[in-house]
């Protein structure tokens, strides 16, 4: 089943195309005269991408108590946040594999490569944003969210500290 | 406070049962697996461990509760130590006062005297609770399939 039906998620929203890009695909730099774009006027969000963006825009309307075991909502800037990388990831092709609110008010995101690596970030209300690298059995890397050490990992790249 | 039920040690093979919210896909991916995030701990509540029932202490009803709410992952004590974290019966807790199968899933340095569990106790420095723990725990449980 189409996952738009199936969770009830319109299938445009134009509020998720319309938020900050801070960094676009080197092809489109040359265009580029502010560090504030936004995205649809440099890339194309594909349906799947703006799926999870719906995903992680809904849970603005969890309550305190939302998963029945005293989960707080996730904050308005942690999913302003969480959709600008999910966006500037989707600009250099990469789609979520999950998405999910945190007991805590985290929002995850989760990305999957080839050769069994993921990528696994979490958005948290204090700011302690993190980043864990997946390779099989293996964590190559665990600690502050970088940006460009998901790329590379999801690209293939040997990871190097 | 004093705890009606004896405490007992966990076996390698017991069988933990964590309870999840079932809602919204949050806890569980597509495919049905649960993610790292059934595995954090609450900060708001203060935890320090995960809370679990010991599968021979209780029925599986008791420690779903309510079927349109959660569902329950099961794991072993023996997936648990092997990531160097401790499994203690703690029996009855102040937030679950009639609960004797209730169990913690926990670091060693984090545990309570009273468990006889020393598993990440060489471990320098120790085992924490951290986001390749959650994802291996995740990966450790399964669903169990209930009516």
């Amino acid at each position: 089943m189409d996952p738009f039906i199936k969770y009830g998620i319109p299938a445009s929203d134009p509020r998720n195309a319309s938020a900050y890009v801070s960094c676009v695909p080197s092809h489109y730099s040359a265009l580029c005269t502010s560090s504030v774009l936004t995205s649809d006027q440099f890339c194309q969000l594909s349906e799947e991408l703006q799926y999870h963006l719906a995903r992680i825009e809904r849970t603005l309307g969890f309550k305190e108590n939302w998963d029945h075991q005293g989960g707080l909502p996730p904050e308005r800037r942690v999913v302003v946040l969480a959709k600008k990388y999910v966006k500037e990831f989707g600009c250099r092709g990469f789609t979520p594999n999950h998405i999910a609110a945190g007991p805590n008010g985290e929002i995850f995101v989760e990305y999957k490569g080839a050769n069994a690596r993921q990528a696994q970030l979490e958005f948290a209300p204090d700011g302690a944003n993190e980043l864990l690298l997946v390779d099989g059995d293996e964590y190559p890397y665990e600690g502050p969210l970088m940006p460009t050490k998901v790329m590379k990992h999801l690209h293939g790249e040997r990871y190097t500290p | 406070m004093a705890s009606g039920t004896p405490r007992e040690d966990i076996r390698d093979g017991d069988i933990l049962l964590r309870r999840v919210y079932a809602g919204d896909d949050n806890y569980f991916r597509e495919d049905g697996s649960a993610t790292p995030m059934a595995f954090r701990l609450r900060k708001a509540k203060g935890e320090k461990g995960l809370s679990v029932d010991m599968r021979r202490l209780t029925t599986l009803e008791a420690s779903r509760g309510d079927k349109e709410k959660f569902v329950l992952c099961e794991l072993t004590a023996a997936h648990v130590r092997s990531i160097f974290i401790c499994a203690c019966h703690d029996p009855d807790p102040p937030e679950d006062v009639e609960n004797g199968a209730h169990s913690l899933i926990i670091p060693f340095g984090d545990k309570d005297p009273c468990c006889s569990d020393l598993t990440g106790e060489e471990k320098k420095p120790p085992v924490v609770l951290s986001g390749s723990v959650r994802d291996r725990l995740a990966r450790g449980a399964r669903k169990v399939q209930m009516p």
